[in-house]
Parts: C-alpha cells; sequence; structure tokens
C-alpha cells in the first residue's frame, strides 16, 4: 500500500515521514477508506481550542498530538488522497446551545464502491462520530448528526458541502505549516440548507 | 444516550425523494422521537456565529 501511496503523492505530501506517523497511528497500513477512523481515533480531541484555535494543514494535524473536528476533517480528507477512486467531501453542520452558544462541527465524506456515504470524523462528542458508509446520500448523513444534536439538548441550524479544492486555492492545505483559522468561515459560506425543527410535546 | 445505529434506525424520512426531484429544493420531513425535522434549501447567505470545532 505504501508504494501505492506514494505514486499519488501532492506537493511532497505522503513523505516517508508521513507515512510512518499515518501507520503509527493507524496500527497499519490504510487497506480501505474506513482504516482512516483508526488514524483520527489515536488523536486525542484538542479540547483547548477556544483558547489557541489553530486550524491545522494534513501534515501538520497528522503530526500533531490534539486535534480539533476541522482538524481531523482535513486530515481525513488528505489520507483520502491514498484513494484516489474515492469520490469525497467535506460536510460542515452549525448548532446553537441552550446557552445561545453556536459551534459547527465539520467531518470528510467519501463514497464508498457501491456509491453509498460514509463519514470520518473526530468530535468531542462521542456521538458525533464516524459515519460507516451505509447512507443512501450525503444529506442523510447529515441527519444523522442532527439528531445526535438534539439528543443532547443542542438545536442543529445550518449544514453544507464543499471540497478544500473548493475553499482554499490559495494555501497548500496538505502540507502548510502555518494555522489556517480563515477555513471555518469559508467552509461555514458553504452552509446551504437549514433545519425546521418542531417538537410535538413543545 | 443511544448508539449510532438506535438512531440511525429511528430516522424516518418521509416521503423519499424521487431521482428525477434531486435537483430541486430540499422539503423532506424527518421524524426522531418528539422532533419533526424538515429540511429547507437556504435561500440567502448565512453567517451563524462561532468556529468549526466541534
Amino acid at each position: 500500500v505504501n508504494e501505492s501511496l506514494a505514486s499519488h503523492a501532492h506537493d511532497g505530501f505522503p513523505s516517508e515521514a508521513d507515512l510512518a506517523r499515518v501507520e503509527q497511528l493507524a496500527g497499519g497500513s490504510l487497506q480501505t477508506p474506513a482504516c482512516i477512523e483508526r488514524t483520527l481515533d489515536a488523536l486525542p480531541y484538542d479540547h483547548d481550542y477556544r483558547n489557541a484555535y489553530s486550524v491545522k494543514s494534513v501534515r501538520r494535524a497528522l503530526h500533531s498530538d490534539r486535534i480539533t473536528c476541522i482538524d481531523a476533517a482535513v486530515l481525513a480528507y488528505g489520507l483520502l488522497d491514498f484513494f484516489p477512486e474515492t469520490r469525497r467531501q467535506l460536510l460542515a453542520i452549525h448548532r446553537r446551545g441552550p446557552d445561545g452558544e453556536e459551534c459547527g462541527h465539520v467531518v470528510a465524506l467519501y463514497w464508498a464502491a457501491d456509491d453509498r456515504v460514509g463519514a470520518l470524523s473526530r468530535s468531542s462528542f462521542t456521538q458525533l462520530g464516524h459515519r460507516r458508509p451505509l447512507h443512501d446520500d450525503p444529506h442523510e448523513v447529515a441527519m444523522t448528526y442532527a439528531v445526535e444534536y438534539l439528543n443532547v439538548g443542542l438545536s442543529p441550524l445550518y449544514y453544507g458541502f464543499t471540497t478544500l479544492e473548493e475553499v482554499c486555492p490559495d494555501f497548500d492545505w496538505r502540507t502548510d505549516p502555518r494555522p489556517m483559522n480563515f477555513l471555518s468561515s469559508r467552509i461555514q459560506d458553504h452552509y446551504a440548507f437549514r433545519f425546521d425543527i418542531r417538537s410535538d410535546r413543545s | 444516550m443511544p448508539d449510532q445505529d438506535t438512531v440511525q434506525d429511528q430516522l424516518q424520512p418521509e416521503p423519499k425523494q424521487k431521482a428525477e426531484d434531486q435537483a430541486q429544493p430540499i422539503e423532506q420531513i424527518y421524524r426522531h422521537g418528539k422532533f419533526e425535522i424538515q429540511v429547507r434549501e437556504i435561500k440567502a447567505p448565512v453567517r451563524p456565529r462561532g468556529v468549526l470545532a466541534e
């Protein structure tokens, strides 16, 4: 698999050190897109993002010891380079809490060979984790995250789809060592759908 | 807290969009427990507060 990965290198990614780190985190080589789950799961979630928000490139996230959801989405999207036949997108979803605080989650979507859709995700909420490639379309995946927000008392607001090629044409999102915090707002610019929630017991 | 499979089993889209309707605005209704969730296409740009970090 490593030879296959190296043959699909983009802008110097993956390097030998990148490949070694992937295998270290995943406990072996990535045989399928779903194996990327193990890489993300091996990286602890960064609970300190409110004090030190710093969106990472694929390489920076890969070699980091903590990541947020957006780091994980960028990392997973980049690792999907290893499967060039696999279609991929980003899904972002926004929510509001009972205290009025708003925050968003973003994941990397991928299409399996049977055209079913799954998601690769890292989150502070375990319920917002990966989705197996069992879904008919990306809207159905978005709905699974929306209902989990409802289950914990948060209101899902918006969601949308984009790609890193679309939102980051001016930055090397695979290898740049600098923070890419602008990605958060650029991805949010692609919110294209909203949730109307009604409760029959309200 | 219900696990992922339980939650996904409870999703009941109605009605499922026909393939020929895919280009039309989405107006599906999902039922999840006491909640009725309707998805609508946003007509104007939105600018929510907060970052993508969850």
